[in-house]
């Protein structure tokens, strides 16, 4: 369970979900409900097979923004979903009566269900797809597993070396001190030397701090809102990607050649994957949320669905951003173990951790320069901006209609306001000047 | 999947680990466990001496804009001072000098700090010196265009010192895109000016080596400024220099910061350095994305199609003289963004100059005090008798 309140309240609700989705798609009501939806058993198909894999999506999630910060359009969502009668029906599972009258409650006083309906008559069966690929992932473990089995011991000298480590952390304990965000990332770098004595260690932990620094470094960058998304550029990826296999794959399907490259580890195919998942988006899910809304609260539901439509394409394009910050940071990794080894065939020695940081940020620096330099870059980079800015925008109007009703002035009527004092302004200038003139005419006279 | 996969993963991966593995053993082999005790002993030390070195320095000690100076002009937040002299009247130059700093970060660049102050280099020399302090604009100032901040408020301040001086024309100086605007307000009001000088200035934005240039070419302006409700701010900016050099400016100038920190004058400018870097104001909406899309998008005003207060800008049209000075190595305005300025204008006397340092380096490293102010001071007063 983490502390933030949207994660909280998604931890429950899928909970509640898992607990009687089965029994919500076996019941008679259920059954008696879609009987007459064309498409609703495919629905129900992929809606079992969802079933399982939700609870380790949550985790997943979970365990990859931790840090995730209360967010105010978050704790509104969370409102806004327990209000919805919607939510009460799945509590009413064990009573088919009761939860059919929820049910149609729901579907009475929320616009929203023609969506379902459509997403319904929709739905592709995607049943085999999803189990070939989960029938995968066992394999996937058990060879990470045996390759880590494969590694070779030299934990003796390890021991010793690791003894004489602790007089370095004060290094470490000063750093918080200064307040200075990068600072992190040094002592991250010094974390990264310590693995440098123990060969054993460092192929996998070195992979991995090194990609922490670079999420440290490029973390500061980022808004506030975004940077507990990352902790490391590579979790961040790996978390969308999980999210479009869970939740996404059984309704847009990324090019097949795409998905083989990215279990390849192909470094390109992060940046291809979330190319093909921008487009995809935009031609198979984005409709949904720009449908057109109907009844009293009509145009609050479309402003809140555009909120999260914008989010969801800000946070794809963010993926796209961290491939390829992630695709510079494996080659300058790589880069690194060549400058080493070819500074070790010229004789130069590499003994201390001086030594090494200056190896490591003068490598890592040249090739963040070379890639800020591209185009490439600058067009994914401005994308983002662009795609968080407009997730901006999509949020304050939510926030303006929320605060609507209360008796303060909100950011549109102080704009006008703004405008007026403006105009005023220039109107009283040119006045004065007029009048100067005037009077210097006056004096040539 | 088929096995195919698996087994070219498998192969990479233990090529990268072989790879891994035979330098690790070399640098074991290297390791000098005296010489790491040894380094460790001295940077512990280090850490003391610095932290206790820290701990020592007060507010007052990292003050700028320390120049006695009277605020004479007050438009909305823009205010214009004017700076004591130190020395006779009988030795100060005639024609007062203007100094407008850019939008981004604080005009007491020019005076950050008593033994580095381009401010006083100029008092000393004689020079009557005015600055325009743009202030920090709040959500008020979002409609402030271009042309108000040129038109309106320069043109103010300059007629200003005119009338106080009783001189027909002034001296203006600009820095970074302060100096955009003055090259502007030239072309404009070329009958109010007698000398512009230019100091690490834009004016041909399509050569796009800086990455500046390149970002801001696909950047969609608008969508941050309404983001932002028409004010974006100063911190919005300052990621974008810092993802300039990340690792530099976010963690080596820190690392090196620490190897000399012990020393107290070090450590003093350092922060006092850092106040100035993080002292951001907002950006007025209108203003920046004018000047994105006409300069960095358009690239209109060297190409002579910038229309300001339903004029268009001719840099043909300044006809005095110009001192044009650039630094070699300036990642935030790049040489080739600063010499196309001397074929544009249509000035007879121009003189550019370039030196080896980079953007701050201008004003504030050795070289800036030794050699590029005294350059300018010395034209400035050639031109001013």
């Amino acid at each position: 369970m983490s502390s933030n309140p949207f994660m909280d309240y998604q931890e429950q609700f899928f909970k509640l979900w898992n607990d009687n989705m089965d029994k919500m798609l076996d019941s008679d009501a259920y059954k008696a409900m879609t009987k007459n939806i064309p498409g609703a058993e495919a629905y129900t198909k992929a809606m079992e097979s969802m079933v399982p894999n939700v609870e380790n999506y949550w985790k997943n999630m979970a365990a990859a923004m931790p840090q995730m910060p209360s967010n105010p359009m978050m704790d509104y969502w969370k409102d806004m979903a327990d209000k919805m009668p919607g939510m009460d029906a799945w509590k009413n599972f064990a009573d088919p009566a009761a939860f059919a009258d929820t049910w149609k409650k729901f579907a009475d006083a929320n616009p929203m269900m023609d969506y379902w309906k459509q997403f319904a008559d929709n739905m592709p069966d995607m049943g085999e797809y999803w189990k070939s690929f989960q029938n995968m992932m066992p394999n996937m473990q058990d060879y990470w597993k045996n390759f880590a089995n494969m590694l070779p011991g030299m934990n003796a000298y390890w021991d010793n070396f690791a003894k004489m480590m602790p007089n370095a952390d004060a290094f470490k304990d000063f750093a918080p001190f200064l307040k200075v965000p990068g600072f992190e990332g040094f002592t991250k770098v010094f974390d990264m030397w310590k693995s440098f004595g123990d060969p054993n260690a460092m192929v996998q932990d070195f992979q991995d701090k090194y990609m922490d620094i670079i999420g440290n470094v490029i973390k500061s960058l980022f808004p506030e809102n975004v940077q507990a998304f990352i902790m490391n550029p590579k979790d961040f990826m790996n978390m969308m990607v999980e999210y479009y296999k869970q939740f996404v794959s059984p309704w847009m399907e990324i090019d097949a050649d795409i998905m083989k490259r990215l279990a390849e580890g192909d470094p390109d195919a992060y940046i291809d994957f979330f190319k093909d998942y921008q487009a995809k988006y935009a031609e198979e899910i984005e409709k949904y949320f720009t449908v057109m809304g109907m009844g009293l609260n009509r145009e609050a539901n479309e402003d809140y669905m555009k909120a999260m439509n914008q989010w969801n394409k800000a946070m794809i394009s963010m993926g796209e951003l961290m491939a390829v910050i992630t695709k510079t940071a494996q080659e300058s990794f790589q880069q690194i173990a060549e400058k080493v080894q070819a500074d070790l065939a010229e004789g130069k020695s590499i003994t201390t951790f001086r030594d090494f940081y200056t190896v490591w940020y003068s490598v890592t620096e040249a090739a963040y320069e070379k890639l800020l330099a591209t185009d490439e870059f600058a067009i994914v980079f401005d994308d983002f901006s662009d795609r968080y800015a407009q997730f901006m925008i999509a949020q304050n109007k939510v926030y303006e209609r929320m605060l609507a009703f209360l008796p303060i002035p909100t950011n549109t009527d102080m704009k006008s306001l703004y405008k007026t004092v403006y105009d005023l302004r220039k109107d009283v200038r040119d006045l004065k000047r007029a009048l100067a003139e005037k009077e210097n005419k006056k004096g040539d006279k | 999947m088929s096995e195919n996969i698996f087994e070219k993963s498998l192969e990479q991966y233990q090529e990268f680990q072989k790879n891994w593995m035979d330098n690790a053993i070399a640098l074991t082999e290297q390791f000098d466990p005296a010489k790491y005790v040894e380094q460790m002993k001295e940077m512990q030390k280090n850490i003391v001496d610095g932290m206790n070195t820290l701990l020592s320095i007060k507010p007052e000690d990292v003050a700028s804009d320390q120049l006695e100076k009277e605020e004479v002009l007050r438009i909305g937040k823009m205010r214009l001072f004017h700076y004591a002299p130190t020395v006779p009247a009988r030795r100060q130059v005639k024609t007062p000098l203007m100094i407008t700093y850019a939008l981004v970060n604080r005009q007491y660049m020019m005076d950050l700090q008593p033994d580095r102050s381009v401010i006083k280099s100029f008092l000393d020399a004689g020079l009557d010196v005015y600055i325009i302090d743009w202030g920090y604009p709040t959500a008020e100032d979002m409609y402030l265009t271009l042309d108000d901040h040129i038109n309106w408020y320069m043109d103010e301040c300059v007629d200003y010192i005119r009338k106080e001086t009783k001189k027909d024309k002034i001296n203006i100086l600009g820095v970074c895109q302060g100096g955009t605007f003055s090259t502007i307000y030239t072309a404009l009001h070329q009958e109010k000016i007698k000398n512009l000088v230019t100091l690490v200035v834009p004016i041909d934005f399509s050569p796009d080596d800086g990455m500046l240039f390149r970002w801001s070419r696909h950047m969609n302006i608008d969508s941050l400024i309404e983001a932002y409700n028409g004010v974006v701010p100063g911190d919005v900016m300052n990621v974008a220099y810092l993802i300039l050099k990340p690792l530099t400016l976010t963690l080596d100038k820190y690392i090196g910061m620490t190897d000399k920190w012990a020393d107290k004058d070090y450590l003093t400018n350092f922060i006092r350095m850092e106040k100035w870097t993080f002292d951001s104001p907002a950006q007025v909406g209108a203003t920046l994305s004018q000047f994105i899309h006409d300069m960095y998008q358009d690239n209109k005003l060297i190409k002579g199609e910038l229309e300001l207060g339903g004029e268009t800008v001719n840099l043909k049209d300044i006809k005095v003289p110009v001192l044009c000075a650039c630094a070699d190595k300036d990642h935030l305005v790049p040489l080739a963004n600063c010499e196309p300025f001397m074929d544009a204008l249509g000035s007879k006397d121009k003189t550019f100059l370039h030196f080896p340092t980079g953007h701050i380096g201008m004003f504030t490293s050795s070289r800036s005090r030794k050699e590029i102010i005294p350059n300018i001071i010395d034209w400035l007063k050639e031109r001013s008798k």
